[in-house]
């Protein structure tokens, strides 16, 4: 299956602006206080956050001495982000206008018992890894994952950290072996309405009575059996897929670096 | 929750109320101690609703072990990843089971022995 630099490229170059602004009932008289950055759509909110708390941190005396930063967490139109997915899922997922700069509320109080604790650097590692294993074990029965040695594995991470292009395929580009072993299952998880994820097995045989190669639509038939493709957007990395697109071109091509695609399945009377 | 209010509301047109949710499954469940200082349950099946989370898996299973908080537990399937804890029984029983009518085997530990 074709290996596409300028798709790779680009995706993991899409970037969102995002202002992050208090919430005026924890700091009701520095309510107008934003910081702005362009953040990569493949890095996640606990890599970049960071960045942003130390300009609230320098800027309001009450969050000098205070452990509230280290349990910060991000909200937007009154959700709360899981701060372990992809931004560009997030983005995807929450924000329906897609209005930019994308506003998202920073939280220091009430951490809502829902949301998974994903506020340190080693917990991010961790769920990032571990999806990434999740994939190969899809893929290739987690042979590559597992014949990689420590350092590959922390290349893959820190790449998206320092937002290396060239270090991160390096070592993802075995990943995506097609040959020895062969690919036996797409990764690729599906987001709709407020339903949590749905991820079944799809593989890459051809369908079976067209015998053209499985694409984009006939997952969605087997995710949603019971949904008209003809009434939804599929959307991944902001724009939306054409429902054609071979599943194994996809996930050579289109994934995030945790090696799933994320689709987000949006209504066309939504869009 | 989402998922019961969208099964109860009545299918209005043209938005289909989501299929998804409708018709819920059990999942059969085995669960196995990892080795290692793995305390051991007093029971290894059990079925659980396909919405239900790791998340959810993890507090079942320290309340069964009776953990302490400062004690740590992981889950595993395949005995190489733990999954994230907003993943859904019902996803990685459609995954990593083997076939439809097969148990989720997950094993359980204190460390991260696959890590």
């Amino acid at each position: 299956m074709s290996d596409d630099y300028e798709v790779k490229r680009t995706i993991w170059d899409g970037k969102i602006p995002v202002e992050f602004a208090l919430d005026p009932s924890e700091f009701s008289y520095r309510s107008t206080q934003s910081h702005f950055m362009m953040v990569p759509r493949v890095s996640y909110f606990t890599l970049v956050l960071m960045k942003a708390l130390k300009h609230f941190e320098s800027s309001i005396d009450e969050l000098n001495d205070s452990d509230e930063i280290k349990d910060a967490w991000l909200e937007f139109n009154g959700i709360p982000l899981r701060m372990h997915y992809p931004i560009g899922v997030l983005f995807d997922v929450h924000s329906k206008d897609g209005v930019l700069p994308w506003v998202v509320t920073v939280r220091f109080k009430n951490f809502p018992d829902t949301l998974v604790r994903c506020t340190t650097i080693d917990t991010m590692r961790h769920y990032f890894l571990q999806t990434v294993k999740e994939a190969d074990q899809l893929k290739h029965k987690g042979a590559i994952m597992s014949a990689m040695s420590a350092q590959e594995h922390a290349q893959l991470f820190d790449s998206i950290r320092r937002d290396d292009f060239n270090d991160f395929w390096q070592v993802n580009k075995k990943l995506n072996e097609n040959t020895d072993p062969k690919v036996i299952h797409i990764p690729i998880r599906f987001y709709y309405a407020d339903l949590p994820f749905r991820q079944v097995l799809i593989s890459t045989e051809p369908n079976p009575e067209s015998e053209t190669a499985a694409d984009l639509s006939s997952a969605f038939k087997k995710v949603f059996p019971n949904l008209s493709i003809d009434e939804y957007n599929l959307i991944s990395h902001g724009i939306h897929v054409p429902t054609d697109s071979p599943v194994l071109w996809l996930s050579s091509n289109f994934a995030y670096p945790d090696n799933f695609v994320h689709v987000v399945v949006r209504p066309k009377n939504d869009d | 929750m989402p998922v019961e209010a969208a099964a109860a509301a009545p299918p209005i047109s043209p938005t289909p109320a989501p299929a998804v949710a409708a018709t819920k499954k059990k999942i059969n469940v085995l669960v196995k101690p990892a080795g290692g200082d793995t305390p051991i349950l007093k029971f290894k099946n059990f079925s659980v609703d396909e919405d239900r989370t790791i998340a959810w898996l993890l507090l079942f299973l320290r309340q069964a072990l009776e953990l302490k908080s400062e004690e740590s537990l992981y889950v595993f399937i395949n005995q190489a990843f733990a999954p994230n804890p907003d993943h859904t029984i019902g996803n990685l029983h459609t995954c990593f089971a083997g076939s439809p009518d097969a148990k989720l085997v997950v094993h359980y530990g204190r460390t991260n022995a696959w890590g």
